[in-house]
């Protein structure tokens, strides 16, 4: 009875402690990569973007997508992987039109993904 | 492959360490909940186990999640035998001294050849021998013999279950339908329908029980016996 109470407990406790450090994790990393994002956006949308800006997106988010794979379906982070080397090859190519779609997708899947983590009937069902 | 390989482990030393925890018994012993929970850690490990896109988290989660459920499930049968028997069921008395309480058969979905069956697992061949026969929660039979029964070493044929007559087992014995209904004419019963069971074995002896009525055995001549 006693252990049963206990192991119950502890388990308890371990899988609250891991939906609160998800929920905070993958929040706060989408966050940062947001504001990376929309950083980005607004020198692709004045034409004054280059590879370089984009490559060092991309290393900011090689890095942060390391943690991501823990809780995050791998093939979600495989479609911001491909939408933002597409951003990079378009503006290597001065196709700032075309870069900024890439963008607002990757910004797009920056509020989705995290939402998916979030007590809601859509999520459970 | 090295990344299945290191999922797998992990996933099975987690399912160990939670099977030791829950004390587990062997599979025929498990309660409902348990037999389902095993089932639902099997499906839970193996889909993160074999799909790479699925992170392990998802999984370990899941386990973790039965595991609660299981401990808490645990905790409320020792609440008390009212949230025992909604969690776990309680045992039937599917026989008694009367004979089958096919109440009781009914309500566990079984009908007078599944209990055959599990009677012969128990190493109860003949109705007669049994006095009472437990279905427990787990779906295990336990069996009490009448104190001075004894198998004649012969194996009882079904003849008529739940009203019905089993037409392969009378052509075994060399039988007609009309014989069986012959019989049941002598012994004052006009129609099979009232027959809850009706079975003989290879001595001619027979066992009969009637719907609403306590069961009665006799012999009959040793040459219709035959089979």
């Amino acid at each position: 009875m006693v252990k049963n109470i206990v192991t119950a407990i502890s388990a308890i406790i371990i899988f609250i402690a891991g939906i609160i450090f998800e929920r905070f994790y993958v929040t706060n990393s989408f966050n940062e990569l947001d504001e990376r994002l929309d950083a980005t956006r607004s020198k692709i949308v004045s034409e004054i973007s280059t590879e370089d800006d984009l490559l060092a997106l991309q290393k900011f988010w090689i890095e942060k997508k390391h943690g991501l794979h823990v809780f995050l379906p791998h093939t979600e982070i495989k479609e911001i992987d491909m939408w933002i080397a597409e951003a990079v090859i378009l503006v290597s190519q001065q196709n700032f039109d075309e870069a900024v779609q890439k963008i607002d997708v990757v910004i797009e899947l920056c509020e989705q993904i995290p939402s998916s983590f979030r007590f809601k009937f859509e999520n459970i069902f | 492959m090295l990344i299945i390989f290191l999922r797998t482990a992990i996933i099975l030393i987690l399912l160990m360490i939670v099977m030791r925890l829950m004390g587990k018994r062997q599979i025929g012993e498990m309660q409902p909940y348990e037999f389902i929970i095993t089932l639902l850690i099997a499906e839970a490990a193996c889909v993160p186990m074999s799909d790479v896109s699925i992170p392990l988290l998802y999984g370990i989660a899941a386990i973790l999640a039965i595991f609660i459920l299981h401990q808490i499930f645990s905790f409320l049968e020792q609440l008390g035998q009212g949230w025992k028997s909604a969690i776990s069921g309680k045992p039937s008395l599917v026989i008694d001294t009367n004979g089958i309480n096919f109440k009781e058969l009914k309500k566990n979905n079984l009908d007078v050849e599944d209990l055959i069956e599990s009677l012969r697992s128990t190493g109860n061949f003949s109705l007669d021998e049994v006095k009472f026969a437990i279905l427990e929660a787990n779906g295990k039979f336990s069996v009490i013999n009448y104190p001075d029964s004894e198998s004649n070493g012969e194996l009882p044929l079904l003849l008529i279950d739940c009203g019905k007559i089993v037409n392969g087992n009378i052509k075994k014995i060399g039988k007609t339908k009309q014989d069986v209904i012959a019989l049941a004419n002598k012994k004052g019963i006009n129609d099979i329908k009232n027959i809850e069971v009706m079975t003989i074995d290879g001595s001619g002896k027979i066992y009969l029980q009637e719907k609403n009525k306590i069961f009665t055995t006799f012999n009959i001549d040793s040459e219709d016996s035959k089979w």
